[in-house]
């Protein structure tokens, strides 16, 4: 029984060293599938265990793809959940020792907590039950379908946020800028301006695809974002991953369309579902970036050019948090300046790094 | 060759002036259109240049009102174009061809006494003269109808303008065998009939046939007569006849009377055609891309310039310093093999000579300042000089243009270079963009002299100008990295200078240059980076511009197509982050090779964009280093004095 | 009978004797001893002292931002454990075991925080820190440990000679260290990749308050486009929101005052432009220094948040905006 779960968790990691599952919402998926496995399939008696268990998958995981973000932001979440529904079992049986009201309340950070005693000690004591252990899998569940459903609440937002005769601009493709423009287009007319995002293109697919939806689109090439920025009304962004200060990993040629629009003072949007929110912090600009093959920068037709300079093809860029207007995800839209919050919320601080 | 078609020898100014213009643009704008009459490709068609400069005007009409020569030009006779507020953007009247004012009245007087202007006395020549003539008033009707249009076609905030020019004429009368766009020449088999009739009549037909053929390709019809007469004929073809409407009281006439009482366009008729024509409405007062032809080259011009304006409509000459030189060499060179014709002298000859030359430069590639400004010198050496004798003139003029060559940019470059070295320590990481001349001489002279330093080049699609400079730096032995435009947030920390080029630098200390410059600026000021500007004095403008709107070219949208052609072969690169991918991008073809087909996509491939003065630290010119913002100051007080 | 336990004297005593320990840390201990030796036997009776204490406290010493914090936060803590006891006696124990556990802990603060922030230290970076401060000492000295290279630029800060005490710390640790003007500021902040400055106290809104300095570094960090980062403990939260640099508890009308002139000796001499000889023993010019230990040149001042890149505290690396939310929990 065991073999085959370790299978499991092997057959993910190698997928994600070889890259062959990649983008956040696949692999969000795939882990939490993996999990709702490894949990009610391994036997555990207490939470330390259990969050043992889950911290080593989610180690090896990350170790696979480690620019991944989305792998261990899953993994945070159920260790979330983990942990809450602990509390919640034990807030359930009577405690008359005072500090415990404070405990729901507060999470573990808390000032107050300075003051009073830690609550780690606390989770050893509980007992498993059935009942919990099918209430994590049915949270976990809800992830699921919560992870299911996301373009579904983005777009609904859509015309809050786009208007009549509105120039949109936006770079690279992502789906739920996608999603979110083709709802918009059903109940607004409007313009967009794709920048075709070489040199990988994904522009020009995204063009394609909301001219084919009915939308009015015109591709311009990358050179060109500053010169027409002063006719767009907004730029919407799409991102791969949003980091705990707010700012975005998301494609090349995001950082000079942000800086464009801030120079105009245009509005930057950026619309992603919550599971691409990290509590990790941009230790610097390059953290959680990857370099791509150069040959679609400086292919081998050149090959006299090759051998005496250096190309670079770096995949993503980083967007600092002032360039950010607002955040639109599934549970609505958020200030830069919130983020802080939505982490707190589903994430616990001890979790940064998955140390054992 | 149709004898009939012999062209006149020197063509008078008023014939040669905007309206002959678009037309073989539109010849090749028709095969970006969805017309089926795409007959004329893109690459020029040198068989054509045997017709004359009408090619593929079928017809003018004469009898209307004069030509203004400050009516807007770049009226396409597809209906493509529309053109737009009376705001000066045509380059001829800024480079100095505006004397077409007087020039039209003139012509009309030469035309008859002298035969010694070379007009051959053939009533052939003569109508061909009339029916250059009549295209040129053309330009005058559509503008007041463009207006017109403009207003009554005002529903979205796009400035979707009016529809273009001269459909106004009823398009119910279909005419038989016009001729259809460039390629051929212009009336054949009604040819004959007109010599029975008088000039009036002739023009009134001309007119007739050229707003009939305007209308059918507004209406999506092929343009040729018998083409469009067989699309109506079938049954469900869909279409119907969509003149412009209220043309009306902007012009007398008959074609007013019938403009009258043509159906108004609708709205959704203005945007579909918009659509077909792929016109995007924030850049519609611009000129539509141009396209290397020698259509509109008649033979009387030069070759050199003819050659000249072909290579720089494929952009085999491209950059400012480049067409600057390679035009006043070629002038040059028509100079030197001027034969002054009888009864006038050279000096007083020569702005007439040189006029269809520049103009036919400017149907290749829009006059670039550097160009402008150069031709707008010699014409004040000869201007200044109208009493010299033949040769003497000459000769001046020959050496005028030397001198500027070289004191304005070869010595202007070897200054802006050793100011420029002061500037370059060992040590630094210097960026730069795409390709300027003077940042690759003085980047080569740096490396020349020894010093220690290393060169990001950033480059852009669709052009890759970056990879020449990154040839030359590195067989040079200069150490380079290459990234695109897009990686330039990651690149930039490491930079301690950008060292940018100019096309031009305007009166309000902005930068006006290969588009994307503005990006590489404005992210080098974000982290404080000092970004050098490298350009001579001979670039600077007295034009005011505060975005990229206000004047640019917009160059062949089919660059931007993904395909063998443009991308050596790379299709878009799997996607890294996701699973899925465009079956369409997997395609030779490339994801937007369909583009043209489809209803709401459109490309637009700008070539220039403006640079505001703050993200400019200093610029080197000739004279100093100076903050962008001095530049109205070295136009008023230096150039008089370098002009000398 | 000790109703003469001196909470200040043992408070200074506590600074002179450790002198790693914190300003609001000593109070709190303080406070502890103070409960440890009250005679109060009502509930009331007790919370008056504790208060008055503390009032004392932070009247006693001049810069008192942090220990306000302290003292606030040990207030806070008893109140709102005030409410279910059960046995007084057993409350006080309860409360002399956990406010020593707290003093045991705070040292552990500063180490969770160097934790956090060691990360942030690049390979081959520079960082610019201000005067002296222990927890910035020690992120930096944990960074060093981590064999990562790095350089330090720290300013002067004359009056407290901070600067060189922060440079002394850092040499012995093996990090290059070199002092600047604080005037040079402006000058080097183009070679360094981040600013790093502790804290006396973290107000309501995120803003810090800090030694005199912080405030112009903040903004010439801001100028150059380089993050700009705090560190502080969370016990120097404090419940201040300051909408000014005058809007401070330890703004008073003599700082930065402008000085009369004393004598006609003074007055005469400054027409004539010529100092007689009387005037120079009599001519009292102040310098700076002088002024600021009578108290006219400030001591701290604060800087808003925007200014502030990220906040480093043991409860986390937070964004400005979300200070707030922890001090609001608390004093919910």
């Amino acid at each position: 029984m065991s073999l085959n779960k370790n299978e499991l968790v092997d057959d993910l990691v190698a997928k994600l060293k070889r890259r062959q599952l990649v983008g956040s919402s696949a692999v969000s998926q795939a882990t939490l599938k993996l999990l709702v496995v490894v949990i009610s399939k391994n036997n555990w008696s207490t939470a330390n265990q259990l969050l043992t268990l889950v911290k080593s998958v989610g180690q090896k995981l990350i170790q696979a793809n480690p620019t991944e973000l989305a792998v261990g932001n899953i993994i945070r979440r159920v260790l979330h959940v983990i942990r809450e529904e602990y509390r919640e079992a034990e807030n359930d049986k009577t405690n008359t020792e005072f500090h415990h009201h404070a405990a729901p309340l507060t999470t573990s950070s808390s000032m107050y907590n300075l003051l009073g005693e830690s609550g780690a000690a606390q989770e050893e004591q509980v007992q498993f039950s059935h009942s919990l252990r099918s209430n994590i899998i049915q949270e976990i569940r809800d992830i699921k379908i919560e992870l299911e459903n996301i373009h579904e609440n983005i777009k609904n937002q859509a015309p809050l946020h786009i208007h009549s005769n509105e120039i949109i601009m936006t770079i690279g493709r992502s789906k739920t800028v996608e999603e979110f423009l083709k709802m918009a287009a059903s109940k607004r007319k409007f313009q967009v301006l794709v920048a075709e995002t070489a040199p990988s293109y994904h522009g020009q697919e995204m063009a394609l695809e909301l001219s084919k939806a009915g939308i009015e689109t015109t591709v311009i090439p990358d050179s060109a974002v500053f010169a027409v920025m002063s006719r767009v009304n907004k730029v919407i962004l799409g991102t791969h991953a949003v980091l705990a200060n707010g700012g975005l990993v998301a494609i090349s040629g995001s950082h000079m369309m942000a800086a464009a629009a801030k120079h105009h003072s245009i509005p930057v949007v950026v619309c992603t579902g919550l599971y691409k929110l990290s509590p990790l912090y941009p230790y610097d600009e390059d953290s959680f970036n990857v370099t791509m093959n150069p040959d679609s920068v400086l292919g081998f037709e050149e090959g006299d050019l090759i051998e005496k300079v250096t190309v670079t093809n770096p995949y993503y860029d980083y967007v600092s948090p002032d360039f950010v207007n607002l955040f639109i995800t599934n549970q609505g839209g958020h200030p830069p300046s919130y983020l802080y919050r939505l982490i707190v919320e589903n994430y616990d601080p001890d979790d940064q790094t998955f140390d054992l | 060759m149709d004898p009939k078609k012999k062209t006149v020898g020197f063509v008078p100014e008023h014939d040669i002036n905007t309206s002959d213009l678009p037309s073989p643009g539109s010849s090749n704008n028709n095969s970006t259109i969805n017309s089926p009459v795409s007959a004329l490709s893109n690459t020029p068609d040198l068989s054509s240049a045997n017709t004359p400069l009408l090619a593929s005007n079928p017809g003018s009409s004469a009898s209307t009102p004069p030509a203004s020569s400050t009516q807007p030009r770049s009226i396409n006779k597809s209906g493509a174009r529309s053109s737009y507020e009376p705001m000066k953007s045509s380059y001829e009247e800024q480079w100095g061809l505006a004397d077409r004012a007087s020039g039209s009245q003139k012509a009309h007087k030469m035309a008859s006494p002298r035969d010694g202007s070379g007009f051959p006395k053939d009533q052939q020549q003569q109508q061909a003269g009339k029916q250059k003539e009549g295209k040129g008033k053309r330009v005058s009707i559509s503008s007041p109808v463009i207006s017109a249009t403009s207003k009554d076609a005002k529903s979205s905030g796009l400035g979707i303008q009016g529809s273009g020019p001269a459909s106004a004429e009823a398009s119910g009368s279909s005419s038989p065998a016009q001729a259809g766009p460039g390629g051929k020449g212009p009336q054949k088999p009604s040819a004959p009939s007109q010599k029975s009739m008088t000039k009036a009549e002739r023009r009134e037909l001309q007119e007739k046939q050229k707003a009939e053929k305007a209308a059918r390709l507004q209406a999506g019809l092929p343009a040729s007569g018998k083409k469009a007469a067989q699309v109506l004929a079938q049954p469900n073809s869909g279409f119907s006849p969509n003149p412009t409407k209220s043309l009306a009281s902007s012009f007398p006439g008959v074609e007013a009377e019938k403009a009258i009482a043509a159906a108004a366009e609708s709205t959704s008729q203005i945007k579909k055609r918009e659509k077909l024509t792929k016109e995007i409405g924030l850049f519609a007062h611009l000129d539509p891309p141009k396209f290397a032809n020698t259509a509109s080259a008649h033979k009387d011009l030069h070759p050199a310039v003819v050659n000249v304006g072909l290579q720089m409509a494929q952009f085999k000459i491209c950059g400012a310093n480049a067409r600057c030189v390679a035009t006043m060499s070629a002038f040059r060179k028509a100079i030197q093999d001027y034969q002054t014709p009888p009864n006038t002298t050279l000096s007083r000859h020569m702005q007439t000579y040189l006029n269809p030359h520049i103009s036919y430069l400017v149907t290749c590639r829009p006059m670039a300042v550097s160009m402008g400004n150069a031709i707008r010198y010699l014409k004040y050496e000869i201007g200044n000089n109208l009493e010299l004798p033949d040769e003497d003139a000459r000769a001046l003029y020959l050496e005028k243009i030397d001198n500027f060559i070289r004191d304005r940019i070869t010595m202007a470059d070897q200054v802006i270079t050793s100011l420029g070295l002061n500037k370059i320590q060992d040590g630094d990481v210097i960026l730069t963009y795409a390709r300027s001349s003077v940042v690759q001489g003085l980047l080569l002279a740096a490396h020349a002299k020894g010093i220690k330093f290393r060169v990001i080049v950033v480059d852009s699609r669709p052009r890759f100008e970056g990879k020449q400079l990154l040839r030359a730096l590195a067989s040079a032995g200069v150490s380079c990295t290459y990234v695109l435009l897009t990686a330039i947030g990651h690149v930039m920390r490491e930079v301690n200078k950008v060292i940018l080029g100019a096309h031009s630098l305007l009166s309000n200390g902005a930068l006006y240059s290969r588009a994307g410059t503005a990006v590489v600026a404005m992210s080098a000021h974000e982290r404080k980076i000092p970004v050098i500007v490298l350009c001579e004095t001979y670039k600077f403008s007295d034009r005011v511009q505060l975005d990229s709107f206000v004047q640019n070219e917009i160059g062949n949208p089919d660059e931007l197509v993904n395909d063998q052609n443009n991308n050596f072969g790379h299709s878009s690169s799997r996607r890294y982050d996701s699973v899925t991918s465009s079956a369409s991008s997997a395609a030779a073809g490339g994801v937007l090779s369909g583009w043209k087909e489809s209803r709401d996509l459109k490309l637009l491939n700008l070539l220039y964009d403006l640079t505001p003065s703050e993200f400019v630290t200093v610029v080197i010119t000739e004279v100093g280093l100076i903050p962008c913002t001095s530049v109205p100051v070295i136009l008023r007080e230096y150039l008089p004095m370098i002009q000398q | 009978m000790d109703k003469e336990f001196d909470v200040v004297a043992n408070y200074k005593t506590l600074l002179v004797e450790s002198p790693e320990i914190s300003m609001p840390v000593a109070a709190i201990e303080s406070l502890v001893e103070l409960i440890k030796h009250s005679k109060a036997t009502t509930m009331s009776e007790f919370m008056l002292s504790i208060k008055d204490a503390s009032q004392r406290l932070k009247s006693s010493v001049r810069n008192s931002i942090s220990l306000s914090a302290g003292c606030d936060l040990f207030l806070r803590f008893v109140t709102r454990n005030s409410h279910d006891v059960a046995d007084f006696e057993t409350w006080k124990a309860t409360l002399i075991s956990r406010g020593q556990s707290f003093v045991e802990k705070a040292d552990a603060c500063r180490y969770k925080i160097a934790e956090l922030g060691v990360p942030f230290i690049r390979d081959g970076s520079t960082v610019l820190i201000h005067a002296h401060s222990r927890v910035v000492s020690l992120l930096l000295q944990k960074a060093a440990a981590d064999h990562k290279r790095f350089k330090v630029f720290v300013t002067e800060s004359s009056q407290t000679q901070g600067g060189i005490r922060s440079a002394k710390v850092l040499r012995a640790a093996g990090i290059p260290t070199t002092i600047i003007l604080d005037a040079a500021v402006g000058y080097v902040i183009d070679k360094v990749d981040m600013v790093l400055v502790g804290a006396e106290g973290v107000v309501e809104n995120g803003g810090l308050i800090n030694q005199i300095g912080s405030y112009q570094m903040a903004i010439v960090a801001k100028a150059a486009n380089k993050p700009f980062y705090a560190v502080a403990e969370s016990y120097k939260f404090v419940r201040l929101f300051p909408l000014n640099q005058y809007d401070l508890p330890t703004y008073n009308a003599d700082t930065l005052s402008f000085q009369e002139l004393n004598t006609d000796h003074d007055a005469k001499s400054l027409e004539d432009g010529t100092p007689s000889s009387a005037s120079q023993t009599a001519l009292h010019l102040k310098t700076a220094e002088d002024q600021t230990s009578q108290g006219s040149n400030p001591l701290v001042d604060y800087t808003p948040p925007n200014y502030i890149t990220l906040l480093f505290t043991d409860l986390g690396v937070l964004t400005p905006s979300g200070v707030s939310d922890e001090l609001i929990k608390l004093y919910l």
